[in-house]
């Protein structure tokens, strides 16, 4: 069980069943980790969830998905958490895939789904540009018609993932001149090979090469590789962003946090200072709240209401939590935290910093949280449009 | 009040018991005023228990002779209206012994002989040294109790206790009536208006019928009163949070400053978004534990977090609705003070947060 939920035993069965294989298959050297980026070791981890069949569970089976009930999507969500494990590329799962299904041809559908559940494709999404982060609808990279194909000029940047990846989708401007801002645009699924692409690394916080500015210059993309209708793309945009919602902002990294800040404050004796336990229990509780909020969403998505809008208050109430529990990592790490010095736990190296590191994120990517504040003001709220 | 994580799975008779009490409060409760200045936000306690029971609330708060998911669902619906309500009133402190009938550990009809209001008395529960008053047998077959029993929520108010003690160390739990002259009772007014007592027993005679538990029935009993009132405290403070920060939210859509409402200052919808959150979470979170009340082994741990995160959001949302008030909030001519009263005298009235913390740090759930 959980700690909101217990088990049907059917459940329980398969709840075994995937912590049994886990144990037996996740990598060695990244269990207790979060999202460990080498490309390599990814794919190979995808390839593995795929040949037993859990790479897609929330993918319905008449494209290859396992058709999961919402109960195994969230067992196996939870058991991949306990174990941590690699990253695997979310974009062609978790937005791309269930754009095709919708707004997909017959092709597309047919030539595209199948290399995105083996991880023979890998994708990235090809949003922001250096002038268009949280005001997407400003992009400027043009896509002209010319024959059969599009020409497209223009950069994208901080695509998670893009300099492992095959493919992009990315929002294009196809009408120079729209009526309205968010008209438009289109969708183009580009391959990354093509002459004219440069794929220029960019290195995080964290040391890792996980974006890059992707640059095009003259690139000829067939008119078939559009997605859905000719400056149609943020409807199909918007379409991707409300999936994953459920997982997106699942306690995971949360989890992940507090099992290393455990045995981190053991490690470093911290655990035994009344005042850092007390400052311990504030995170865990904030943990404990974000995992029932979670839960109450799978109810809520299992009475067959949509999470709508709330996907802002959980995205925010998740980097809140995983927020506070970082910060303690490097207390609990005390003089060490910022040394090259790293503490062990069963063999394995504890990592505070790279922890602490990785969690900025949590505010930033998929719409930082001024955005999601902004969404709650205008949307839940029913503020006006904010003067800023 | 915004329902996205709570109201979906509620039946009809939740949203009556909601409803009915929001009205009820609504309808009833006025500020008492003296010379011109508010001295309470309201406490005519008694009024508002005999409304409920009008209502046919108090029965239904107990109708399924258990205590189960769908009955602590409807004391947390009911406390959380209260607490929107700052209706601050001993309810669930009353049905104490209802409650214990349900379980069995009491038997049916115990105390029905004391007329009036029995509430709940167990002496700070989470203390890290805590001393209970203590019983004995005398010669003639009577009980004996003498001791202090600190800090008893609406003690004053009591016609008679459910009084945990101990027995040269087994647990007991009394049914005393308030009043003899062994006992004395001195009252403590509290922030929000309401009184706590401190209860002193000087030899105090008891008949042993008003023994209803003892060794570990009584510690089982004194378990689930507890819990029950934790649960309840924690929806009080999850009303206030949620009541507050509409407060916030109606005063800054409809106050104007440099020719817009406050509402259109990003500076002011971030503050007002991000209490949105932490209201939603905190009544997520508190709808969630009533879902797995049945789940034995994690339910007090939880209640302990529970506590905290519900009294800590209560009490920020309170400040921060306050500073969105600007000078009208730091009056008492506006309620939301009183809401941020209410907010602290709940989160310490049955153990502090520094201990609730404590607790739950110690608990195997800490780290799950």
């Amino acid at each position: 069980m959980s700690l909101f939920h217990r088990d049907t035993p059917e459940e329980t069965a398969f709840r075994t069943e995937v912590r049994t294989w886990l144990e037996a298959n996740v990598p060695a050297e990244t269990l207790h980790e979060l999202d460990v980026t080498n490309p390599e070791v990814s794919r190979e981890w995808h390839r593995k969830l795929w040949q037993r069949g859990w790479i897609a569970p929330h993918w319905p089976r008449e494209f290859g998905g396992m058709g999961a009930t919402l109960e195994q999507q969230v067992i196996l969500m939870e058991e991949l958490a306990r174990v941590g494990g690699p990253y695997v590329q979310p974009s062609g799962l978790n937005f791309l895939g269930f754009a095709i299904m919708e707004f997909g041809t017959e092709e597309q559908k047919r030539d595209l789904l199948p290399d995105i559940l083996s991880g023979d494709t890998t994708w990235c999404q090809g949003y922001s540009e250096p002038e268009a982060g949280s005001d997407l609808a400003s992009l400027r990279t043009r896509a002209v018609e010319d024959g059969d194909d599009f020409v497209v000029n223009g950069q994208k940047i901080w695509s998670s993932g893009a300099p492992h990846c095959d493919r992009m989708f990315a929002l294009v401007r196809t009408e120079p001149d729209p009526k309205a801002r968010h008209a438009g645009i289109s969708m183009l699924l580009i391959d990354l090979a093509t002459p004219g692409i440069t794929v220029t690394p960019i290195q995080t916080l964290t040391g890792h090469v996980h974006f890059s500015i992707v640059t095009f210059i003259d690139v000829r993309v067939p008119k078939t590789s559009i997605l859905g209708k000719l400056h149609g793309g943020w409807k199909v945009a918007n379409h991707v962003l409300t999936f994953e919602r459920l997982s997106g902002s699942s306690p995971r990294h949360d989890l992940i946090a507090i099992d290393t800040l455990r045995r981190l404050s053991e490690a470093t004796g911290r655990v035994s200072d009344p005042a850092f336990r007390d400052r311990m229990a504030s995170a865990g509780i904030d943990v404990v709240a974000h995992m029932a909020m979670h839960r109450r969403a799978v109810e809520r998505v299992k009475a067959g209401q949509s999470l709508g809008f709330m996907a802002s208050v959980m995205k925010i109430a998740g980097a809140n939590a995983l927020h506070n529990v970082t910060d303690l990592l490097l207390d609990a790490a005390g003089s060490d935290a910022a040394s090259s010095f790293k503490h062990t736990d069963n063999g394995q190296e504890l990592d505070p910093l790279g922890l602490f590191l990785l969690s900025r994120r949590a505010t930033i990517w998929g719409g930082s949280a001024e955005i999601q504040r902004n969404i709650i003001a205008e949307r839940i709220l029913g503020f006006p449009r904010s003067w800023r | 009040m915004m329902d996205a994580f709570t109201d979906f799975d509620s039946g009809d008779e939740e949203r009556l018991i909601r409803d009915s009490v929001r009205r009820m409060v609504q309808e009833r409760r006025k500020p008492i005023v003296r010379q011109g200045s508010i001295v309470a936000p309201g406490t005519h306690a008694r009024g508002y228990l005999q409304e409920l029971e009008a209502l046919g609330l108090s029965e239904l708060m107990l109708s399924d002779g258990n205590i189960d998911i769908s009955m602590v669902r409807r004391i947390a619906i009911l406390s959380e209206e209260a607490g929107a309500g700052l209706f601050i009133t001993p309810v669930i402190e009353s049905i104490g012994l209802p409650l214990l009938a349900c379980t069995g550990l009491v038997p049916p009809g115990a105390g029905i002989a004391s007329p009036g209001m029995v509430l709940t008395a167990i002496a700070e529960p989470f203390a890290a040294a805590r001393t209970l008053p203590s019983v004995t047998s005398t010669s003639n077959g009577q009980l004996c109790l003498s001791g202090t029993a600190g800090r008893i929520p609406f003690a004053p108010m009591a016609d008679g206790f459910l009084l945990a003690a101990n027995n040269q160390g087994t647990p007991q739990l009394l049914l005393v009536p308030a009043k003899g002259t062994d006992f004395e009772l001195t009252p403590e007014p509290m922030a929000d208006g309401s009184e706590r007592g401190k209860l002193v027993f000087d030899g105090f005679r008891l008949s042993p019928a008003c023994l209803l538990a003892q060794g570990s029935d009584a510690t089982k009993a004194t378990d689930i009163l507890l819990d029950v009132l934790m649960l309840s405290t924690a929806a009080q403070l999850a009303g206030i949070a949620a009541r507050v920060h509409d407060m916030a939210c109606d005063h800054i859509r409809t106050r104007h400053q440099f020719g817009r409402v406050l509402a259109a200052f990003q500076a002011l919808q971030h503050r007002a978004a991000n209490d949105y959150v932490a209201v939603e979470v905190t009544r997520a979170f508190l709808y969630q534990v009533c879902d797995i009340w049945n789940e034995g082994e994690t339910r007090r741990a939880l209640l302990h977090a529970l506590l905290v995160k519900s009294a800590q959001t209560a009490i920020d949302v309170a400040k921060s609705t306050i500073q969105m008030h600007g000078a009208m909030g730091f009056t008492l001519e506006h309620e939301v003070g009183w809401y941020l009263k209410a907010a602290i005298v709940a989160s310490t009235r049955y153990g502090d947060l520094a201990a609730h913390r404590r607790l739950f740090a110690d608990s195997n759930l800490a780290y799950w």
